[in-house]
């Protein structure tokens, strides 16, 4: 367990919009149960990231203590001891490990192995400090995308809380954070859910997991140097390499060539201008996979049904990582 | 029956306003005060608040909807952050200086640039001169009470003034703190309904905000400062009733924190407040004298009660949250003000200004020891050769 004022550090990574509830339940649930065994507890959202933008990956954070919390108004969970993904692509697009306290533990949504995340993981600075991968398939928690309002306030009407509650049950199993007597004492809470989400975790320990390895300390202020404000920018019509978007994606449209017809609807229906189009080639519709976003809009217009959804963790490639 | 929940700044004020029964609210979002606005329009569309809730199109129009409405005799709800408090600057000074008692909540963000979301108290500072009423809540109990003080204030028929009721972006606006919604009965009891003497009423007309002559300027000018100092002294009043009613133990104007044997101070107003008291009880676990002054009103500027209180202290360390650039000491507001009411104290203390916070960055912990280490060496100094500070950028020493 973390050594620093025994505070826990709970980091939720999710998806902007369409989970924001499953989070808030999450850190909120873990929170409250912590309260119920008579801990310090605070649970918050991320306030940086953008959390009003369709699958942008987004952070709610929780907060564990035995003690009064010291510093209760920082804006992250700099030394998260536990990491939560509410799917697994999240460990391709984004470094779920920064900051990790030695010892750490990665629980993951996701139908795949704990091995496939850990392939996934691998090349990470720091997987020493990691413990353990637990995975669980508390199936994914939003609907394609409709609007409904925006994150930041209480408008979302779709319930999560049956992921929600599998996914709390699956961090009590692998990490004790709270107990799941607490987990199972709340008030409507979904005790079979909680019990589903306990007893499903598969665990794998992390074989580069280094117990005398020790954390780097967080940095304690801002940037300091000078910043420019005029900065070079991309000349129109090209790619901007500076706001790559693949981190969104959960799943990869994936082109049926030779059924396509090359008729430009996708091409057309890109909101990020990421498809382009040549008939004399063989690959006919090229996706620009640094950008595509995942949104589903080119696998519903296909009118020959020519694009199919899959899975990113089923890829190697696309590994970005973008820092935070 | 009161209600003991855990929700943000954002969630509190919404509640509170909901408590006070308001009748028209005009919206438009900007972050990080959206979350209040959102609220409230889940409330209005579920019935749990009979208001017009409006969707203005800008700031401008969102406090002109409001000016209007409060014309017309309704009790009125907008709010805004950062660039959205600027773009209304306009209707400020007409709100006020017709009585209007609008209430405009403020959650604080940084102008651009940086315009990064963050804290900074700039953009309400901004505003101060506008004759609002206006002050920091420093957690969300504090921003859930002060939306009722403020109503009751500003309602008040001898004072009729808009209110800022300010609250630091995402510190107390995004992150969840306990707070205790209090029963409807005694929010009546402290609110009553709001029924002003004279407003629009097509069977009564008048005509609000003439076209005024020059020479009637002064004598304007003139009454409107005469009610801001009616407000500085109803506002003790108002504060210890509300305490009564509701069981708070606010002081009116400045909320001290282990005050009693203190030799050093901070001195701030809104969130920081609040990790500057943690510090404060670690550095008395060590045997440092220091303490903490919590402003609760900026305008109107408490200056008998500021005088009086920090000239008791050899050292008071201004938190100062909002940039004046080339102002006096090349700091802010807060050190303008502090450094004029002490001017006449019998005894003044040495007077340094942290400039923290700057963009919404955390004050960390270690910052405030390290500010109360220079401060320490201010109070056995000779002289100060070094008086405002940069947290963060420059070594903290007076040599």
């Amino acid at each position: 367990m973390p050594t620093q004022d025994n505070l826990i550090e709970i980091t939720v990574w999710y998806r902007g919009v369409v989970e924001g509830r499953l989070a808030r339940q999450i850190a909120g649930g873990l929170a409250d149960a912590a309260e119920r065994e008579g801990k310090y507890v605070q649970a918050f959202e991320n306030y940086v990231d953008l959390p009003d933008r369709v699958y942008v990956p987004c952070r709610a954070y929780a907060r564990i203590s035995r003690e009064p919390i010291a510093e209760p108004y920082l804006y992250e969970n700099h030394n998260p001891y536990i990491v939560v993904c509410t799917d697994a692509a999240l460990v391709k697009g984004c470094n779920v490990l920064k900051g990790i306290e030695p010892g750490g533990t990665l629980i993951v949504n996701t139908s795949q192995e704990p091995e496939t995340v850990l392939a996934l993981l691998r090349g990470l600075p720091r997987m020493d400090l990691l413990s353990k991968v637990v995975t669980l398939d508390a199936g994914l928690a939003h609907q394609p995308y409709t609007p409904q309002g925006g994150i930041e306030g209480a408008t979302e009407k779709a319930s999560a809380m049956r992921t929600a509650s599998m996914l709390m049950g699956a961090i009590a199993k692998a990490t004790g954070v709270v107990d799941l007597k607490a987990l199972l004492s709340g008030r409507g809470s979904d005790q079979a859910a909680i019990e589903a989400g306990y007893h499903g975790v598969k665990e794998l320990a992390n074989p580069e997991y280094d117990a005398t390895a020790q954390a780097e300390p967080a940095s304690e202020h801002g940037y300091r140097g000078a910043v420019d404000l005029i900065i070079p920018a991309p000349l129109p019509n090209t790619a901007n390499p500076g706001h790559i978007t693949s981190n969104y994606r959960i799943f990869r449209p994936v082109v049926d060539q030779a059924a396509c017809t090359a008729c430009r609807i996708c091409w057309v229906s890109c909101p990020d201008a990421c498809i382009s189009v040549d008939a004399d080639k063989d690959e006919k519709v090229r996706i620009e996979l640094a950008y595509c976003k995942g949104c589903g809009i080119c696998w519903e217009v296909c009118p020959r049904h020519c694009i199919a959804a899959q899975d990113e963790v089923n890829y190697t490639d696309g590994v970005v990582r973008i820092t935070y | 029956m009161d209600k003991s929940v855990r929700i943000s700044g954002c969630k509190a004020v919404a509640e509170a306003v909901k408590a006070a029964n308001v009748d028209v609210i005009a919206s438009y979002p900007i972050r990080p005060y959206t979350g209040t606005m959102v609220e409230l329009a889940r409330m209005v569309a579920e019935g749990e608040l009979d208001a017009e809730f409006v969707y203005a199109e800008g700031e401008h129009a969102q406090l002109s909807i409001v000016l209007g409405a409060s014309a017309a005799g309704a009790r009125v709800f907008t709010g805004s952050s950062g660039v959205g408090v600027t773009y209304a600057f306009e209707t400020y000074s007409p709100i006020a200086g017709e009585f209007h008692p609008v209430q405009c909540m403020i959650g604080n963000r940084t102008l651009d640039p940086p315009g990064d979301f963050g804290s900074e108290h700039t953009e309400a500072l901004s505003a101060r001169d506008q004759g609002w009423i206006m002050g920091w809540a420093a957690t969300p109990q504090e921003a859930y009470d002060n939306t009722l003080i403020y109503y009751r204030l500003g309602e008040d028929p001898s004072i009729m003034l808009p209110q800022f009721p300010c609250q630091d972006g995402y510190f107390v606006t995004h992150i969840p703190g306990p707070v205790v919604l209090a029963d409807q009965a005694r929010v009546r009891e402290f609110l009553p309904a709001f029924k002003p003497a004279r407003k629009l009423d097509p069977a009564a007309p008048v005509l609000m905000g003439p076209q005024c002559r020059p020479d009637q300027g002064a004598a304007i000018e003139l009454a409107r400062s005469e009610v801001m100092k009616r407000a500085r002294v109803r506002i003790p009043q108002v504060v210890n009733e509300f305490n009564t009613v509701f069981g708070r133990s606010y002081q009116p104007f400045l909320q001290g924190y282990r005050l009693d044997d203190a030799e050093m101070v901070f001195f701030g107003q809104g969130a920081h407040t609040m990790p500057a008291r943690l510090a404060v009880d670690k550095l008395r676990s060590q045997g440092v004298k220091a303490g903490v002054v919590q402003l609760r009103f900026m305008r109107p500027f408490p200056t008998d009660e500021v005088t009086e209180c920090l000239s008791r202290f050899k050292v008071v360390g201004i938190l100062e949250n909002s940039n004046s650039f080339g102002s006096v000491y090349d700091a802010g507001p807060l050190t303008a003000e502090v450094h004029a009411a002490l001017y006449y104290a019998e005894a003044r203390p040495r007077i340094l200004t942290f400039l923290a916070g700057l963009g919404g960055e955390n004050i960390r912990l270690n910052d405030y020891i390290e500010m109360t280490r220079v401060m320490a060496e201010a109070a056995q100094a000779a002289g100060l050769k070094k008086r405002v500070f940069w947290v963060g950028f420059e070594p903290l020493t007076i040599a």
